[in-house]
């Protein structure tokens, strides 16, 4: 039961998650132009990092996940 | 810890990058120019908008030039500082231009003793009107430009302090042609000694090559965005990678619809190994073959000289090895969970038989 | 290899000559294929009209990219089941490969040349240089050919096989498309201008990068064919 409802909250944090990128990405692309050009375009550098760590976080929750699972199916035996 | 040493490498190293490459500067350069026309004859009046320049605080006043090639060159005429980024200059346009073309680009040359030279491409359009007359250039020599040297990386108006993302973007690339060949070799060794593990590491290291993959990608269409105006421009080297991307989604699909878990192994290695030999030709020659907006474009898609110089060197290889060997980290604990998995239904399959 | 070339040579033509008489017993089969053709070059020309010679080229070789997975896909659905492992206890691996690649081949050449004609029937642009434009359909032949047949082989064994093979196959065959598809548009009279073809020096890279291609698409698919047969 814990580890299912750890699951449900991995899934939401997922979910919101993607919604918040999507989200972030469209005021980008209204509010952009100015914002991302000013100051010498140091923040399109900024806009880069942020997407590597995010991508690297989904794949650590992606992980997360799979082990997870395991616990689950050790702890049921 | 003496096993881990290459994970805490890659770290440090990547450390190393995040923070050379946002910390150290760029070479001072010029941001922009107004007016951008001009017509022969005329004498204008030139607004100029420096980046990092130090006009008031220099010695020396700095010195204008607006070039045509590298024998005409006409100096300012008059130059009125108004603060260190920002200074006039008068320039006394010539009759006629060198070239005789109706539209003729001149680039803006600016020199101080602290900033060192820097130069904007195309900054004006020099318009040539009728009143043609024996009025021609004077050339003015430029001469005297000594180099600044230091930690900097170098100014470029399209780039500006995008030009950092050379170290985020362009070696997710690097990490994901040599991630992939690991996998292809690990595809390899499972069809010749059909021990699972290989198979395993083949997976992940193609499942962590296809996130560098589709970092890189991103990462590309933010940068372009803002450099080429368009996220999506129809580029070889984008069109390419996109391929590529299509041509991994395709191996885990593959891997997805087989149930005997033997062949599922057995024909993803051969469709792996297969797709990276016909990736090879589409990443490395198709965009020698075609115009790109990619530096290097058209004969050489490596970069060289021009786009990458000894600092920028010293961050970016760095960079590369750094994420090579992080996502090497990541892939083999992927294959690891991987294994544990496999071991868990084979002892659950025991249990119920 | 060539140690099982020679006694190979009778069980390929056997090979062959099963698939023909085959194809010739369901000629619905590969009826289908060239009715699909014209209904497509039908469909161009009544929605066109007015079809510019770069626009032929291209809509040419998309006609036929799926003219020819059908036809492959129909020659790998005949096969499903076991009859592969039965064809195994016969003759090897590579000679399976061999006949199946042969005849897909053929039947992609025919494909091509009949589109061809039909297109030209109604109303095509001039072919300026015909060695080149059957340069490029022989090794786009060659190279989507051996793609598809050595990837059904991989796409057989899993659920929802057609629509596997056109995941599998498309982005490998995207550049041996493009490259045929600038080879063919090289050899169409583009304007009232071009009277003469282009040099050889304008394409011969090309040319190069397409064979060299198809090179490592037929030598991979020889390689890495009886790893897949082997169990």
């Amino acid at each position: 039961m814990n580890t299912l409802s750890t699951n449900l909250m991995i899934k939401k944090i997922v979910l919101t998650g993607l919604a918040q990128l999507v989200l972030i990405s469209s005021i980008l692309a209204q509010a952009d132009t100015d914002f991302l050009r000013s100051t010498g375009k140091i923040y399109t550098v900024v806009a880069v990092l942020a997407l590597i760590f995010i991508g690297i976080v989904f794949f650590l929750i992606y992980l997360e996940r799979k082990v997870s699972k395991i616990e689950k199916e050790i702890g049921n035996e | 810890m003496v096993k881990h040493w290459w994970k805490i490498l890659a770290v440090l190293i990547l450390l190393y990058t995040i923070f050379a490459g946002i910390l150290v500067p760029l070479k001072p350069g010029i941001l922009e120019v107004y007016p951008i026309t001009g017509e022969t004859g005329q004498s204008i009046n030139l607004k100029v908008t420096g980046y990092n320049s130090h006009y008031l605080d220099a010695q020396q006043k700095p010195r204008v030039w607006l070039k045509y090639d590298s024998v005409f060159a006409i100096s300012a005429s008059e130059v009125n500082l108004i603060n260190n980024t920002r200074l006039d200059a008068r320039f006394n346009l010539p009759n006629n231009v060198p070239g005789g073309k109706e539209v003729t680009e001149l680039s803006l040359i600016i020199h101080n003793d602290i900033d060192g030279p820097s130069l904007l491409p195309s900054a004006i359009f020099l318009k040539q009107t009728e009143n043609a007359s024996a009025n021609s250039w004077q050339s003015d020599i430029i001469s005297n430009l000594p180099l600044k040297e230091g930690i900097q990386f170098p100014y470029r108006s399209n780039l500006q302090e995008s030009i950092r993302n050379l170290y985020y973007h362009v070696p997710m690339w690097f990490a994901m042609m040599i991630i992939l060949l690991i996998a292809a070799i690990y595809s390899f060794l499972y069809l010749r000694k059909k021990e699972d593990k290989y198979d395993h590491l083949a997976s992940s290291y193609s499942a962590v090559g296809l996130v560098l993959g589709i970092l890189g990608l991103v990462t590309g269409m933010i940068w372009a965005k803002y450099t080429w105006g368009r996220a999506w421009s129809w580029d070889v080297k984008q069109n390419v990678s996109a391929i590529s991307l299509l041509i991994y989604f395709a191996y885990f699909i593959l891997r997805s619809s087989i149930d005997d878990d033997a062949s599922k192994k057995r024909l993803a290695s051969v469709y792996n190994i297969y797709a990276f030999i016909a990736l090879v030709p589409l990443l490395f020659v198709i965009p020698r073959l075609s115009d790109s907006l990619h530096p290097g474009n058209g004969g050489n898609p490596a970069m060289g000289g021009e786009d990458l110089d000894n600092t920028m060197r010293l961050v970016f290889y760095p960079a590369v090895i750094g994420w090579i060997l992080f996502s090497a980290w990541i892939a083999n604990l992927f294959s690891r969970i991987k294994s544990i998995r496999e071991k868990l239904d084979i002892k659950k399959y025991e249990i119920s038989s | 290899m060539s140690g099982i070339l020679f006694p190979m040579n009778n069980q390929l033509v056997a090979l062959l000559k099963k698939d023909l008489k085959i194809d010739f017993r369901q000629q619905f089969a590969i009826l289908g294929i060239f009715l699909f053709v014209a209904t497509t070059v039908f469909i161009v020309f009544f929605s066109f009209k007015q079809i510019n010679p770069r626009e032929f080229v291209i809509l040419y070789w998309i006609i036929f990219l799926f003219a020819a997975q059908n036809a492959i896909l129909k020659s790998f659905v005949q096969e499903s089941g076991k009859r592969h492992l039965y064809y195994y206890t016969l003759t090897d691996p590579i000679t399976v490969l061999i006949s199946k690649l042969i005849y897909n081949i053929i039947l992609l050449l025919l494909i091509a040349f009949g589109t061809y004609a039909l297109f030209q029937l109604l109303a095509g642009p001039e072919i300026i240089d015909p060695k080149l434009f059957i340069t490029a359909i022989v090794l786009g032949s060659l190279g989507i050919g051996s793609v598809f047949s050595f990837l059904s082989a991989i796409a057989i064994k899993a659920h929802n096989s057609s629509v596997l093979l056109t995941l599998l196959s498309f982005p490998i065959i995207i550049p041996v498309l493009m490259l045929c598809i600038k080879l063919s548009i090289m050899s169409v009279k583009l304007n009232e201008a071009m009277i003469t073809p282009l040099p050889f020096e304008e394409y011969q890279s090309d040319l190069a990068m397409l064979g060299g291609i198809d090179v490592i698409l037929l030598a991979m698919s020889l390689v890495l064919f009886s790893t897949i047969w082997k169990n």
